[in-house]
């Protein structure tokens, strides 16, 4: 016990006074709260500007524009439209003259065949996919009159015709399209506020990012001490089992340290913020969501470290260490881009988020993104966190063959059946 | 001139072969294929082809018209009763049902009952089932032209930039398709360039190697090697996309893969910018890899210009939002940056010619500094070999020695 205390204590220490270990715990949190700051000074500074603009754009919400009719169906504006705000244009010269002049913000150009074929030119000073300042609207609602012989309530049935009422007759069914706003949890069903709908995959990236840095220093440790021959040494005086309790446990709690930095200078930046940055007051994050989130993480990095731990146990050097780390990497890399996918957060009880939150290789993402959302049997957490412990204990086994000295200085090159095989107890 | 060629093949073929090279080979093919497959799987699950029902208690529909055909048709099924409905629905052989109020005349009221929510198809199709039997009523000949809705298509005033209002065609994205392979295979290249001087100088080869050929024979060949290399992706990479667009356009006929069509303008401008770019990316790993002694130190500074590659993308909205703001035209004269930015900024609108220009004789400069830096930390980390050297010796002026 003494030596695996050593053993954790040396790696904590050294994983922790590494420079780019301060850089990555402190540096970015500290990066993030500044960029905070300096928005919150900037909207601060700016925000009667912004209210004397809104104001300005309600007043002057739909702008000036020109139309060139070449099909001949416009013979009148609609009367909720203000007087003036189409103008008609003979031509394009005319039009793209009274553009420059800044007569008209932009115009439309309707062909001789729009009624075939419905296309509607519509020329913008600053055409881009992204750009959502256009009014096309003002044009497509004038035509639809004029189509319908200028009978105005007639259009405005045809332009809008379902005033929907929703009855969703499972009464047990979670959030859909059709439901009502809730910001007071996590998930898709809080529409105002893309924080919060933002959480629980924030939340999947965050765990993804801790267990698969966690998981590659303990790989990399135990792969560079082999090559440096320094595990020669060790393990004439440390049991194997020891040193990799103690590796395990001292790098699992320094990955864990800037994890919770992390969460926690996001959380208190998210509660004290102002303006679209900040939680709706009704929004709370339970505390049994944060144990479960640590427990699954530990967990995730419990399985994902000892299996890595076993790769840079059999592989002869770091190089075809960090070629065999796919095998590991890719059902995690499978289990998060599962977890995040939409149809399984919006689905998150059933189906592929049920089998992706039991089986233990994606348990960690999958149950922890379920977690957030809530709602989980307790049945299906025990289950779940079962299976993650049965199998770490199964990969820990394995892993404790792989590091006897046998192995350890082999020098075999890494193959996948020698990985599975050890991993199962054949060594 | 023969040993140049030799060390060519030689670098060619010893990566040409490597399993990690198929993989790179194949991983624009296979990202395309992944993204294909999961825009499929969400559009599948968004979507349901079960029927849907309705009931009219206002009678205004006692004698529909169905619309035409489109993509997820939904068969829409009339009830008399809201309980015969309610039963079909209950069975599954419904997947929701409307109820269209007594007074939907007025009111445009309508219901709608579902035990799972239904898919987008249906509900889209159902708007528009009651649209166009409204117009049918007053207007049979101008139902489907209204419920097809316009086709608006943004235009910029010098005419030169044409966008529909369902997203953007494939010549305009396809420029960016084309940066965003060649950025990919830039990374690669430039990480075999690399590795082929780190490992050397690592395992020691490099020692006897320089007995036998002078060390710029040395690097023009592995140069040569490596360019052969990045050839031999980018052509598989062509063929594959001519294939892809053949195939989805030709024989799916999928329409947006027929429009396809070459922006020349912003083509040339890749072409400018991405061979400049090419060769500062694979000088500066010669210098690096000549400056440190261990592959994995040198991977961490290979991230940096894997940050520095992508920056555009990440700010891909800023880009499109205000496309000649101030940022977007610095980012369009950084190495690195400037390929996609550019590319990202054509996409949006057109980049004038005389910016193009400028970025391209900015990259080139860039890479000669980049070539003379990376011949001066060859030389001093053969000097200095197994010893890692600092970016200040680099700089510093050689002490001349007098016999």
């Amino acid at each position: 016990m003494h030596k695996t205390w050593l053993v954790f204590r040396h790696e904590l220490i050294t994983s922790i006074t590494r420079r780019t270990y301060l850089l990555l715990t402190f540096g970015i949190p500290l990066l993030v709260i500044v960029a905070f700051v300096a928005i919150s000074l900037v909207r601060d500074g700016s925000t009667l500007g912004e209210v004397n603009r809104i104001g300005y754009q309600e007043e002057q919400e739909i702008k000036v524009e020109g139309y060139i009719d070449r099909s001949g169906l416009i013979e009148e504006i609609p009367s909720d439209l203000k007087d003036g705000l189409l103008i008609s244009f003979d031509d394009e010269a005319s039009a793209k003259l009274a553009l420059a002049d800044g007569k008209i913000s932009a115009y439309y150009l309707i062909p001789d065949d729009y009624i075939e074929s419905g296309y509607l030119y519509y020329v913008y000073p600053s055409v881009t996919p992204l750009s959502s300042e256009g009014q096309d609207w003002v044009m497509r609602w004038t035509l639809l009159v004029n189509l319908l012989g200028g009978d105005q309530q007639y259009a405005h049935k045809v332009w809008h015709p379902v005033d929907l009422e929703v009855h969703n007759l499972d009464t047990s069914a979670g959030y859909d399209r059709f439901s009502e706003e809730d910001c007071s949890k996590p998930g898709y069903a809080c529409e105002s506020n893309p924080i919060v709908q933002t959480i629980p995959l924030a939340t999947i990236v965050l765990i993804y990012i801790f267990i698969a840095g966690g998981a590659s220093m303990l790989l990399r440790n135990v792969a560079n001490e082999k090559q440096n021959r320094m595990i020669e040494i060790l393990i004439t005086s440390v049991d194997p089992i020891q040193m990799f309790t103690g590796k395990l446990i001292g790098l699992g709690v320094a990955s864990l340290i800037p994890t919770l930095i992390w969460v926690s200078t996001g959380f208190t930046l998210l509660r004290v913020g102002g303006g679209t940055l900040n939680l709706p007051i009704e929004f709370s994050f339970p505390v049994s969501l944060l144990f479960g989130w640590l427990v699954f993480f530990l967990l995730g990095y419990a399985l994902y470290a000892s299996l890595m731990a076993g790769v840079g146990a059999l592989a002869p050097n770091l190089k075809e260490a960090n070629q065999a780390v796919g095998l590991i990497m890719l059902p995690m890399a499978i289990g998060y881009m599962l977890s995040i996918l939409p149809p399984t957060i919006e689905v998150p009880h059933d189906g592929l988020a049920l089998v992706l939150s039991l089986f233990p290789l994606t348990a960690p993402f999958a149950m922890v993104m379920r977690l957030v959302i809530g709602d989980v049997p307790a049945w299906q957490v025990l289950l779940s966190a079962g299976l993650l412990v049965l199998s770490i204990v199964i990969v820990v086994r394995g892993v404790a063959s792989a590091f006897r000295a046998q192995s350890l200085l082999s020098g075999q090159p890494f193959t996948v059946k020698r990985f599975i095989t050890t991993m199962f107890g054949g060594v | 001139m023969k040993k140049i060629i030799h060390i060519a093949a030689q670098e060619y073929m010893r990566n040409v072969l490597k399993g990690s090279f198929i993989l790179a080979l194949l991983s624009i093919p296979l990202m395309i294929a992944l993204g294909v497959g999961l825009a499929l799987i969400i559009t599948n699950l968004e979507n349901d082809s079960s029927p849907i029902g309705y009931v009219d208690l206002s009678g205004l529909f006692s004698d529909p018209i169905e619309l035409s055909e489109q993509d997820w048709k939904v068969e829409i099924i009339s009830y008399e009763t809201e309980t015969a409905a309610r039963e079909d629905l209950e069975s599954g052989k419904l997947q929701a049902f409307y109820v269209l109020s007594q007074d939907y005349d007025t009111s445009n009221e309508i219901h709608l009952y579902y035990q799972e929510e239904p898919g987008q198809n249906a509900t889209r199709q159902f708007n528009d089932f009651i649209q166009l039997n409204l117009v049918a009523q007053r207007y049979p000949e101008l139902a489907d032209r209204v419920v097809a809705g316009d086709n608006v298509v943004l235009r910029s005033v010098d005419g030169k930039r044409e966008l529909p209002d369902n997203g953007p065609p494939l010549n305009i994205i396809l420029p960016l398709i084309i940066s965003f392979a060649i950025v990919m295979l830039i990374l690669m290249s430039s990480g075999y360039m690399m590795h082929a001087v780190v490992e050397e100088k690592e395992n020691r080869t490099m020692e006897v190697l320089i007995t036998s050929v002078s060390s710029s024979q040395l690097i023009a060949g592995k140069v040569i090697g490596i360019l052969m290399i990045a050839l031999t992706q980018l052509l598989s990479w062509t063929v594959f996309g001519i294939l892809l667009i053949l195939i989805a356009g030709q024989g799916m006929g999928i329409e947006w893969f027929q429009e396809a069509k070459i922006d020349w303008y912003a083509l040339l401008a890749i072409g400018l910018l991405a061979i400049p770019t090419f060769i500062t990316a694979s000088a500066l790993m010669v210098a690096i890899g000549s400056t440190v002694t261990e592959t994995q130190e040198a991977q961490w500074v290979v991230s940096i210009f894997m940050l520095l590659f992508w920056l555009p993308l990440w700010t891909i909205g800023m880009i499109g939002d205000t496309p000649h703001a101030p940022l977007p035209i610095i980012l369009s004269f950084l190495p690195f940056t400037a390929l996609m930015t550019i590319s990202i900024r054509n996409m949006f609108v057109v980049v004038p010619y005389w910016q193009i220009i400028m970025s391209a004789i900015v990259q080139i400069l860039f890479a000669l500094t980049a070539i003379w830096l990376a011949g001066k930390a060859f030389r001093l980390g053969m000097l200095g070999f197994g010893q890692k050297i600092s970016l200040k010796s680099i700089f510093r002026k050689p002490v001349e020695v007098r016999e």
